[in-house]
């Protein structure tokens, strides 16, 4: 009764309860999409790197990520590959050499990270081989060939065919000087990645450095990403003495970024509702204000004060959640769409490259979100409609009806 | 003019809880909206600062080519006259030359690759307080044959001071540099990819090492104030650009100058978000209040008040409100920003972790730049002149006789 007397009230005043309704769904639409913006964007970097070169779990000797010394290889690999191959849900992994090197060029040097794959495992589990822009992925028949990265080969002078001389420290402390050609040139999302990676065969390194095989990492794949922390922690047990870590504990900033993100979203949200509550306020405060004399006959023929409260607790609560609504499925509708079709940031490539995100982004809004927000709403309605409530059944019926 | 001035501002008054909700809510959009802009502001300000320190100067002077392709074979003669040519302009406070190259250090089994920079050891501390970052052994000297070697690296390599490493590279015209140096100190650097990779000897033993006498790769200018830029450039453009190039920061460092960008982009686009909902909430008002007026209103213009005057009042009501809240927003922001501004807030925890990932460090200065203060009140003013168009459109309209009967 009192819900059908507050939905009538508020179509009384259609001007005013619209201004409310389209300043509500404005904000959140505004504050939602540009959150799903900056989600999409991030999950496009996250994607990205882990599709480039995290994977989602990588296996090393202890202490291999932080030193990365070329003596610290996993001593029996064979017992690794036979511990991951034992576990479901695994898609493909693949063994990498790494090694910290220099590479130079007739006319400057350069810090490098050496990769040496099997470059069938690898495209398997990465797809750097799609983001070759000039030669190919290991398809020729040579020895010592090498693939580099755009900003890499910009920096060094370098074009496809030329030489490339690597060195790094070899297994017994002399430094090893290798000379590669270029077979390939990639380009990736991140600018620091191209400039710092490097990959060439593992087959080419064993010789060069004389050994048998030489594996740092493990880099594997899951079937889902939901199942990386379980497939984390069976390989832990199968592996004590192994390093074993999942692409969040590789790239930590990542996480962080996120949880900053949803921290700075959740903030965000909070301000417009902040100012949707003074707003909100006001109109009610005016709308009782009017209805001084109503109230006032409602209240003398026998209305209980209770009532009249919940009354405007009512018409401001549908007022808010019908803006609220109406944001929300524009903000989903806009994020759907933009979803597919992706938003082209072309103009700012640079500046994202060195963030690892592509200048295509495709905006993301988690379900929860929306659920989270739903509640926020409400309860900024409840505590608008707080002020307005109290000053109508302060009214003394006598009083209120002579009003006017 | 000042009657309708005065009558505007009564009616404000008329009824006091429905102005002062109204200020109070363009009030805490005005300060909220000052306390993000100044943040963001004022981290720009310091990231820029702080990298043009750390890395780059405000300008570099190199010889041509060397930026594109950092090799030793391009680096520049510095001559004495040259130096003072550059210090005659009274903007420049301090020039540093610098000798920059790439090499592998190694101790025992254990090889680093790390930026090895050839300094002048008085000239880079006042730049970047180098010997209060030093945690151990003794500073570098004007010629001294040592090295200082960043903690990070220190630890990598398992070297101590007193222990020698090995430096190779490759020096001037292709010549192989290589010698073993004593580590004389160990610095700290906060930023983990300076502390990972930083090795620093003195500048003359960085030129024999590399067989490159009298030659530096880099010349980099500090100046007092940013905004003497542009004039600085000049100045060095008129006398040196035949032989070499010069380089602002924002030509250093493109990518910090997009990332800045990037940020101010979707800062920006939040406010405008936030002040659609903030002018909603002024239109709101705005629109009560004319309609319950419009009796008053007839009888006003009946009586033979103008239109136009009566329209005069209504948008300097509009103006008033807005106005006060967005002077109340400034003048409580200002203490508050001046406060952080003087003490920055240092971040912990996970937020500075992500922070530090992206090299830079974990503290959040505030900005008292009074552009960001300009830029909320003209905000505020173009929302009141907006919502004042209702009121404006309702009394052209009006017809009094139908307004009195109200």
């Amino acid at each position: 009764m009192i819900i059908l007397l507050a939905w009538k009230n508020i179509w009384r005043n259609k001007k005013r309860s619209f201004i409310i309704i389209a300043a509500t769904a404005l904000g959140l639409w505004g504050g939602l999409f540009a959150t799903a913006i900056m989600i999409g964007m991030w999950e496009t970097a996250i994607d990205a790197a882990i599709n480039r070169d995290l994977s989602h779990l990588q296996i090393h000797q202890d202490g291999f990520t932080t030193e990365k010394q070329i003596n610290n290889f996993i001593e029996n690999p064979q017992t690794v590959f036979n511990a991951i191959s034992s576990l479901g849900e695994i898609e493909n992994y693949s063994a990498r050499t790494v090694i910290e090197g220099m590479a130079s060029s007739p006319t400057s040097s350069r810090g490098i990270k050496i990769l040496g794959i099997d470059p069938a495992n690898e495209k398997k589990i990465t797809d750097n081989y799609k983001k070759i822009i000039e030669g190919s992925y290991f398809e020729k028949d040579i020895r010592n060939q090498i693939v580099i990265g755009k900003k890499l080969a910009d920096k060094l002078k370098l074009k496809m065919n030329s030489k490339l001389v690597c060195s790094f420290q070899g297994l017994d402390a002399s430094i090893v000087y290798a000379s590669f050609r270029i077979s390939g040139i990639f380009s990736t999302e991140s600018s620091t990645f191209d400039e710092m990676n490097v990959f060439v065969l593992q087959s080419d390194l064993n010789r060069l450095l004389n050994v048998k095989s030489l594996i740092h990492e493990i880099a594997i794949r899951t079937k889902s990403s939901l199942v990386v922390d379980t497939i984390k922690s069976q390989l832990k047990l199968k592996l004590p003495i192994l390093a074993v870590d999942s692409w969040k504990d590789l790239a930590p900033e990542f996480r962080l970024t996120q949880e900053t993100l949803y921290i700075q979203m959740y903030f965000f949200v909070g301000i417009i509702l902040f100012a949707l509550l003074f707003g909100i306020m006001n109109t009610m405060l005016m709308s009782v204000l009017e209805r001084v004399r109503e109230f006032g006959m409602l209240m003398a023929v026998g209305m209980k004060r209770i009532r009249v409260f919940l009354l405007i607790l009512f018409e401001t609560i549908m007022l808010s959640l019908v803006g609220g609504m109406i944001g929300v499925l524009l903000a989903a509708a806009t994020t759907e769409y933009f979803a597919i079709i992706g938003i082209n940031l072309s103009a700012f490539t640079e500046g994202l490259a060195i963030y690892g995100v592509s200048p295509m982004l495709y905006p993301d809004l988690p379900l929860n979100v929306y659920f989270v927000l739903s509640i926020m709403i409400v309860s900024t309605s409840i505590i608008a409609a707080i002020y307005p409530s109290y000053k109508a059944i302060r009214l003394q019926p006598a009083v209120a009806i002579r009003t006017f | 003019m000042k009657l309708y001035l005065q009558l505007a501002w009564r009616n404000l008054w008329r009824n006091k809880r429905r102005t002062l909700i109204a200020t109070t809510s363009i009030h805490f959009a005005v300060v909220l909206a000052l306390i993000t802009r100044s943040m963001q502001h004022g981290y720009y300000d310091y990231m820029i600062d702080s990298a043009v320190r750390l890395y780059t100067g405000y300008i570099q002077i190199h010889s041509k080519g060397y930026w594109e392709n950092r090799s030793l074979d391009e680096s520049l003669i510095l001559t004495e006259a040259m130096c003072n040519k550059i210090k005659s302009f009274p903007k420049i406070t301090t020039v540093t030359p610098r000798f920059e190259s790439y090499s592998l250090i190694s101790f025992k089994n254990a090889t680093k690759i790390s930026p090895v920079f050839g300094i002048d050891p008085i000239l880079e501390d006042s730049l970047m307080q180098l010997k209060k970052k030093m945690i151990k052994g003794e500073y570098l000297s004007h010629n001294s044959e040592g090295i200082l070697i960043a903690e990070g690296l220190a630890n990598i390599l398992k070297v101590d001071v007193g222990d020698s490493v090995v430096i190779y590279g490759q020096g001037y015209h292709g010549v192989t540099a290589a010698a073993q140096i004593p580590i004389q100190g160990i610095i700290k650097f906060i930023l983990p990819a300076l502390n990972n990779a930083t090795v620093y000897l003195s500048l003359p033993y960085a030129q024999w090492l590399y067989s490159a006498p009298d030659r530096v790769t880099s010349l980099s200018l500090m100046i007092d104030n940013i905004r003497d830029l542009e004039e600085t450039k000049t100045f060095l453009s008129e006398n040196f650009q035949d032989e070499y190039e010069i380089m602002d920061w924002a030509e250093l460092m493109p990518e910090l100058v997009q990332g800045i960008e990037v940020d101010n982009a979707s800062g920006i686009i939040m406010l405008f978000i936030l002040y659609v909902v903030i002018g909603f909430g002024i239109f709101g008002t705005v629109m009560t209040m004319t309609a319950e007026r419009i009796k008053e209103f007839g009888i006003l213009v009946s009586v033979g008040m103008k239109k136009g005057k009566l329209m005069l009042v209504a948008v300097l009501e509009t103006l008033f409100v807005s106005f006060i809240g967005a002077l109340l927003g400034i003048l409580v922001s200002i203490p508050l920003l001046y406060y952080f501004h003087v003490n920055p807030i240092y971040l912990s925890g996970e937020m500075a972790e992500a922070i530090l990932a992206f090299g830079f460090e974990p503290i959040l200065p505030f900005s008292v730049k009074p552009g960001i203060f300009f830029a909320q009140a003209s905000v505020v003013f173009f929302i009141a002149l907006f919502t004042a168009i209702y009121p404006v459109t309702v009394i052209r309209k009006l017809e009094p006789v139908r307004a009195m009967r109200k």
